[in-house]
């Protein structure tokens, strides 16, 4: 059975919905509760906003959710609509909490109290005082996994891709750079096609926009859109004995791609 | 009929024995070759059929073993029919004047005194003879159909002239046009005289069993409706002979529509109208109904019995329509574009037409029917006219000035008017396209509040859905005022939504809600959607490519949408300023970058500021209507603007706008009276949560560290500023927290900036850094020289002082033990090695070996003494535990000493971990060196 | 039939073509069926007489005769018969018989005015009768029946006061029934189909059902002794079920196979025999409604 990571869904704030495959994917039969039969866990790193409709469809991918409180998070309302939910009593969002799988201790939280935020090495005095082997936070909205001091550290990302603030993953803009060098040639078409409907838009609104459009370069804007754009993403952990092998779901131009990281504790 | 249903029972189960017994008698006697006693036979299980008694159902029962019996006898005698001719071939004597046999047999059966057999008898006879070669089919098929006039008896007369019509179904000729003819009207009339027996069937027996008698009138009509099926059958096969100039369509109009439908509208019968029009409707060919479309709205629908329901004639037809559209939308697709489209594109104006005219003839027409009629007519439009808005016009108009006047709509009418109001809604493929309908707002505007919002979600849901039609689509862009104005004057009822609609659902709290504002508020969870959705709507105003665009049209909406109402600002504002926000670090990293290329653009620098400045002005609005109860999210807010505004190097609006964050947090989160139970739950031991000051304190300075823009001493005048706060907390924990944490503002570990770019912090006073170098290095010879060496080669430079670190440090160091609870105190000293750990791998050169050997002595000693401590409670405190272990404490003293040596041990393992890490690090990374385990 | 006298003679009459001449099958008054030789009016009557000696012994005659005989029995007020036809032929002069003699005789173009018969309270009968005359008186007589059929040509004109072109006629109940039929004619050959329709103009009644019956009337005497019978000799259902107004029932009915006979009017002045078409209808508490209409019946070649 699977553990699913999940986080910063960021709705209605920054996004509209997750990406409808990414739906699809995790709940298979929508209308059953639970919505998907191979995850036996599902833990979400908050940022919900009170999306009713969204904590709903985490709630019911799996018999059990566990979730801790994000940074936007208004857990007053929060709890209550998880109350609703769950036809529980209202219980107190925590801000962090460990489980056990098999040989395996994970602790899980939203990590924006964590000071510097998403500081590896604040990260793994965390961990130390959580006493865990793998320790999941989000609240940066980039996925990452990685191994330090022995212990597993698991981002899983924003599963909207939803923006933010911070500044911009500076090494992935380089990465990033490169590989437009690359597909340069290939997007050529599409452009032509942006431009012409720019014209078009432009004989539209002519009055109105021309000055101001005309102030920023569109080339620019994309690249600079790019940078500022984060990729939606989860995690689904699959942790047999003192192994945690690690999916990582990404959605990239309307295609779900999926990678593996494993992390087996010394 | 006073039979109870068990005599009922009863007699059907003789019947059925008697018909088994004579069926039976008549095979044996057919094994024998005795005609005649097996007619006799025969004649008799038919004599079952004439039984009064049964119901419907069961009559069918008989009948349909009946039948299955007459089948027997049928293929016997075309056997020795076929037998006899071929006796009669080989004799050649082919003598013209022997009648054939069966002929012979057709009129013997006729001195069957009785009606029911006789007329059976004729049928099976009649039909068997009728598949036989040369015989007289059309004498006998009217012969037959003449002769069942006999049966008047409702029930009895529809199953035998059914039974006719089943056995001679493949029978009926119709090669040639006489024959067709003859067919049609065959059919034809079996369908008059069937739909009268039926009728009549509903004024049989007690008036009080009407209710009865309908439902049994249900379960036989589909033997009404065989003939029309046939009938459609023989009319689709049948080629036109020779006559070039027959068209199946010109017939159906001709002759079949007018006697058809006249019957229809004479019979007057409810079921049996709703029943055949809808049958006329379905198996009927589409051109056969666009053919006779007027005729059908004005001369029948207009004609029917009052109770019918129009509406749902009128939506069988068009529904029939709309899917022959689709069927020739799929066909075209290949074939090029479908013929009949000329004609068929004036049916909304029929539909119309007759519309106006059932006006006229029923003022008194129900709001349903109105909706329903006028729902189809949409749908009609839309399908065959998808880009000709001006028909869903003349419906809305109409609504608007003549349906909706009437004073005190009930309930019920304005449901109904939701309805319509819904159809073109579903059906829009774009919800832009309801920009076009001129009145459908108008007509909006004259429904009640409540039945406005049911609208506009539907409008909402509609513009958010990303299925159509199974296929994934992005949802559309409201790109220019207009299309904005267009959706968001829907929105304006939900915008304007109260919360909470007191009524004695919640009074008695049947209805779900929930508890803001500290529990002073309640809300609805269907209010929180519907905030939500209007959040998700405005990310939907988007003009691609053009973010300065985008901003200001968010603007207006805010302005003239989402401030109607002020409560509700809470919901929506957070999402409209991320939206602005974000399209203006769009800008902003544009505008850097068109600089970094020598594009330097002043006009969009003061685009920028401005657009700053109107994002503060909309802050602020939300501030004062919520600071109260959500000064925490405004905090966050104002944190996000400071970021992005330090990122596009925009020192004064940011350092502006951390006093703002300074502003928020004296006036409402020093003190919040509102300190919501989520936060004062925790324990002093647990790292994260704590008072929301404090939160607030942590917040501001995990933002700052990540400032790179202002100038040194601004920066410091903030970082200070925020440590002060910290230190000032009132709990010891949350003041020795707030303070270590904020050491990290004096020692940046990660650059942030983009390649080559260099802080301003740093630049502003080279000669402050100079010194800091200095000062650095002086330390770092104390410490580490290889780290030193390190920092060396970094090309960009970090701010950072070693020295003000090691105060932050200290003052942690003294409120924890400044603490009362020792515990506590340990706990917090733990935590401050952890912190020193980090900053000596940092390469603080204060934060040395030395310092954190001190510190990790004082630990030890501290552990030790409060080990001592619990000796004194002796072995006790050791049985506890194990007791503690099993669950088994009750005592509130007890459980509390227990809580503490609960405490105490993870505190100890705590530390033991940190000391293994230590170690760890000490073999694999060569860090710590010099630190004693 | 025993005779207590066994007679001395046996005498046998055979008509010429007995075999291939067609017959008709007749009830006996005792129930049982007799074959019948069928001639036609005018038809001559040609046979021969044997006449056979019982035992070989000798047989005196006076004289042999051979009579064709009509004669009418009622039954009105006691068993009454009249002849209306006798015809007789010598067939031997007195002689005495010692061995079988044969003797051929013919009555020719014999005309024989009315059909024969058997109704309940009359009869009539045609048959041969052969008397062998002796000198103590004790004739011994042979009869013989034949039957004969009045066959008429379908076109020759009536010959009734009816006319013969369709019958339609109104009936009804006030405010009850009112209901219009109609016969294609009203002259029917045997083999005859009687066709036509009822059509309802108002219907009130809760019919259950409706027959077509026919009935024949037979009336022996003249009034005031006048003895009527009558049989319902055909009964046959034409509607199941209560028709609404403006419905119209078709009637058809094969005469052929039922056993009638034609009309016959005022035979000889004792008797007559008349068929009607009677319309019942019944409702539903078993009450009979009815119109009879007489048709006539012929016998057609």
């Amino acid at each position: 059975m699977l553990t699913l990571a999940i986080g910063d869904l960021f709705i209605p704030e920054r996004s509209i919905d997750l990406p409808t495959k990414f739906k699809k994917l995790l709940a298979p039969n929508p209308n059953s509760i639970p919505s998907n039969n191979k995850i036996s866990r599902v833990v979400c790193l908050g940022n919900i906003l009170n999306s009713q409709e969204s904590l709903k469809f985490l709630h019911n991918l799996s018999p059990q959710f566990n979730l801790v409180k994000g940074e936007y998070d208004n857990s007053t309302i929060l709890s209550q609509q998880l109350s609703i939910l769950s036809h529980n009593k209202e219980e107190i969002i925590p801000y962090c909490n460990v489980f056990t799988h098999d040989n395996l201790r994970i602790g899980y939280t939203n990590g924006y109290q964590i000071v510097p935020k998403g500081d590896p090495l604040a990260l793994s005095a965390f961990s130390r005082e959580l006493d865990v082997d793998i320790l999941i936070w989000g609240g940066s909205h980039r996925v990452e996994a990685y191994t330090l001091d022995g212990k597993f550290f698991v981002n899983p990302g924003s599963a909207t891709g939803a923006i933010t603030f911070d500044w911009p993953d500076n090494e992935a803009y380089e990465e990033e750079e490169e590989a437009n060098k690359e597909t340069e040639m290939k997007e050529d078409k599409p452009d032509e096609k942006k431009e012409e409907k720019e014209t078009e838009q432009g004989i539209e609104d002519q009055t109105e926009s021309k000055q101001e459009s005309s102030k920023i370069n569109k080339e620019i804007l994309s690249e600079v859109t790019e940078l500022n754009s984060n990729i939606p993403s989860f995690c689904l952990l699959d942790i047999q004995g003192s192994t945690c092998i690690l999916y990582i779901y990404t959605y990239l131009n309307g295609e779900v791609k999926v990678d593996k990281v494993t992390y087996t504790r010394d | 009929m006073a039979l109870s249903a068990s005599d009922q029972k009863a007699i059907l189960q003789s019947c059925i024995s008697s018909i088994n017994h004579e069926s039976n008698l008549m095979k044996q006697s057919l094994n024998d070759h005795k005609l005649l006693p097996a007619l006799k036979h025969c004649s008799n299980f038919l004599n079952e059929l004439r039984t009064n008694s049964l119901s419907p159902k069961q009559y069918y029962e008989i009948y349909m073993l009946i039948f299955d019996s007459l089948e027997i006898l049928s293929t016997y005698l075309l056997n020795s029919h076929n037998s006899k001719q071929n006796k009669l071939m080989k004799a050649k004597t082919s003598e013209e004047t022997q009648t054939p046999f069966l002929a012979d047999l057709y009129e013997i059966v006729q001195y069957s005194g009785n009606i029911i057999p006789r007329l059976y008898l004729m049928i099976v006879i009649g039909t068997t003879y009728m598949s036989t070669k040369g015989a007289p089919s059309k004498e006998l098929m009217k012969d037959m159909i003449e002769m069942c006039h006999g049966v008047q008896h409702p029930i009895r007369g529809l199953f035998l002239r059914y039974y006719l019509s089943q056995r001679i179904k493949n029978l009926l000729p119709f090669s040639t046009a006489a024959d067709f003819h003859d067919t049609v009207e065959f059919l034809i009339a079996n369908f008059i005289e069937m739909n009268k027996l039926w009728v009549r069937l509903q004024h049989q027996g007690h008036s009080s069993e009407r209710e009865l008698r309908y439902q049994e009138r249900k379960e036989l009509k589909i033997l009404v409706g065989s003939n029309l099926v046939r009938l459609s059958q023989i009319i689709d096969d049948y080629k036109g002979d020779e006559d070039e100039h027959y068209s199946s369509t010109q017939f159906y109009h001709d002759k079949v529509f007018p006697t058809i439908t006249e019957q229809i509208i004479q019979c007057r019968d409810h079921l049996a109208q709703s029943y055949l029009i809808d049958v006329l409707i379905q198996i009927f060919p589409d051109d056969f109904h666009f053919a006779t479309l007027d005729e059908l709205l004005n001369d029948v629908f207009l004609n029917l019995n009052a109770t019918m329901k129009k509406s749902e004639l009128v939506a069988t037809l068009i529904e029939r329509f709309i899917s022959y559209k689709n069927y020739v939308v799929d066909l075209s697709e290949d074939k090029g574009k479908a013929n009949t489209s000329n004609d068929v594109e004036k049916l909304f104006g029929r539909f119309w037409a007759f519309y106006l005219k059932l006006n006229k003839q029923e003022p008194e027409l129900p709001a349903e029917e109105h909706s329903m009629l006028l729902q189809s007519f949409i749908s009609l439009s839309l399908t065959f006219d998808p880009d000709n808005f001006e028909n869903l016009d003349v419906v809305y108009k109409y609504a608007t000035n003549e349906l909706t006047n009437q004073e005190n709509t009930s309930q019920e009418q304005e449901e109904m008017w939701v309805q319509l109001l819904s159809t073109p809604i579903r059906h829009f493929t774009s919800i832009k396209t309801l920009f076009k309908l001129e009145f459908f707002h108008e007509f909006y505007l004259k429904l009640n509040k409540e039945f406005q919002r049911k609208i506009s979600l539907a409008i909402v849901d509609k513009t958010l859905s990303v299925e159509n039609e199974g296929n994934i689509r992005e949802p559309e862009y409201l790109s220019n005022t207009p299309e904005i104005d267009g959706i968001f004057k829907y929105l304006l009822v939900l915008i304007k939504d109260k919360p909470v609609k007191v009524n004695t659902a919640t009074d008695l709290g049947v209805m779900k809600t929930i508890k803001i504002n500290n529990g002073e508020k309640q809300i609805t969870p269907e209010f929180i959607e519907t905030q939500e959705k209007i959040c998700k709507i405005i990310h939907l105003v988007e003009i691609p490519d053009d973010p300065l665009k985008t901003i200001s049209q968010l603007m207006y909406i805010r302005k003239k949408y989402l401030n109607k109402e002020v409560g509700n600002l809470i919901f929506t504002y957070p999402t409209l300023i991320s939206r602005i926000l974000f399209k203006l670090k769009l800008v902003g990293y544009v505008n850097l970058e068109q600089k970094k290329r020598g594009q330097n653009d002043d006009s969009l620098d003061l685009l920028i500021t401005s657009n700053f400045k109107n994002l503060s002005v909309i802050i602020d609005e939300l501030y004062q209507h919520h600071q109260e109860y959500s000064a925490d999210v405004i905090l966050n807010i104002y944190l996000n603007v400071a970021t992005v505004a330090d990122q596009l190097r925009q020192e004064s609006i940011c350092y502006e706008l951390f006093t703002q964050c300074f502003v928020v947090y004296e006036e409402n989160l020093i003190l919040n009276s509102h300190q919501y139970k989520y936060y004062t739950h925790m324990s002093p031991h647990d790292v994260l949560g704590g008072s929301l000051a404090y939160q607030s304190v942590v917040a501001i300075a995990n933002v700052l560290t990540k400032t790179r823009f202002f100038t040194k001493e601004n920066y410091e005048n903030l970082i200070t500023k925020v440590t002060l706060y910290g230190s000032k907390l009132l709990k010891k924990q949350d003041q020795c927290r707030s303070v270590y944490y904020c050491a990290h503002l004096w020692w940046w570990s990660e650059t942030l900036l983009p390649p080559g770019e260099k802080t301003a912090t740093i630049e502003s006073s080279s000669k402050d850094r100079k010194q800091e170098k200095e000062e650095t290095e002086d330390k770092q010879e104390h410490s580490d020289p290889e780290k030193a060496a390190h920092e060396d080669d970094e090309e960009v430079l970090l701010y950072r002082d070693g020295k003000r670190v090691l105060e932050c440090l200290q003052k942690s160091l003294r409120v924890a033990d400044s603490c009362m609870d020792p515990y506590l105190s340990l706990k917090l000293f733990i935590e401050i090695l952890g912190r020193c750990l980090i900053f000596n791998i940092y390469g603080n050169g204060y934060v040395d070996a030395r310092y954190i050997n001190g510190l990790i002595d004082l630990i030890k000693t501290n552990i030790e003494n409060l080990k001592d401590d619990e000796q004194e409670g002796g072995g006790e405190e050791e049985e506890e535990e194990e007791q503690e272990d099993k669950d088994t404490k009750e005592d509130d003293e007890e459980e509390e000493e227990e809580k503490e040596a609960v405490l105490f041990k993870q505190s100890q393992k705590v530390f033991e971990r940190t000391l293994n890490y230590i170690s760890e690090q000490q073999e694999t990374e060569g860090r710590f060196e010099g630190i004693i385990v | 039939m025993s005779i207590f006298f066994k007679a001395p003679l046996d005498i046998e009459i055979r008509l010429d073509n007995e075999e291939s001449r067609k017959h008709v099958d007749v009830k006996t008054p005792q129930g049982r069926m007799e074959k019948l030789p069928i001639y036609k009016d005018g038809e001559s009557v040609k046979g021969t007489v044997t006449l056979r000696t019982r035992d070989g012994r000798k047989v005196e005659h006076l004289g042999v005769k051979v009579q064709l005989l009509g004669s009418i029995d009622t039954n009105v007020d006691g068993l009454v018969s009249s002849e209306f036809l006798s015809l007789a032929t010598e067939l031997a002069a007195p002689a005495q018989l010692t061995h079988p003699e044969s003797y051929p005789f013919e009555f020719k173009n014999v005309e024989k005015q009315y059909e024969s018969y058997r109704g309940k309270n009359a009869k009539l009968r045609y048959y041969l009768k052969v008397t062998v005359l002796r000198k103590s008186s004790a004739e011994i007589t042979r009869e013989k029946e034949l039957w004969v059929f009045h066959y008429s040509a379908p076109q020759t004109p009536a010959v009734t006061t009816i006319p013969a072109a369709g019958v339609k006629m109104d009936v009804g109940i006030e405010d009850c029934l009112h209901i219009e039929f109609e016969y294609s004619k009203s002259r029917f050959s045997l083999t005859d189909v009687i066709v036509g329709r009822i059509y309802f103009l108002l219907v009130r009644l809760k019919i259950k059902h409706m027959e077509l019956s026919l009935i024949r009337r037979e009336t022996v005497g003249a009034p005031p002794n006048q003895i009527t019978d009558s049989e319902t000799v055909v009964r046959f259902e034409i509607m199941d079920g209560a028709p609404v107004k403006g419905e119209t029932i078709p009637i058809r009915l094969f005469l052929n196979g039922f056993d009638l006979i034609p009309t016959y009017r005022d035979v000889n002045k004792k008797f007559s025999t008349r068929t009607y078409l009677s319309l019942v209808l019944i409702d539903e508490d078993a009450r009979r409604y009815f119109k009879q209409s007489e048709i006539i019946l012929y016998r057609e070649q």
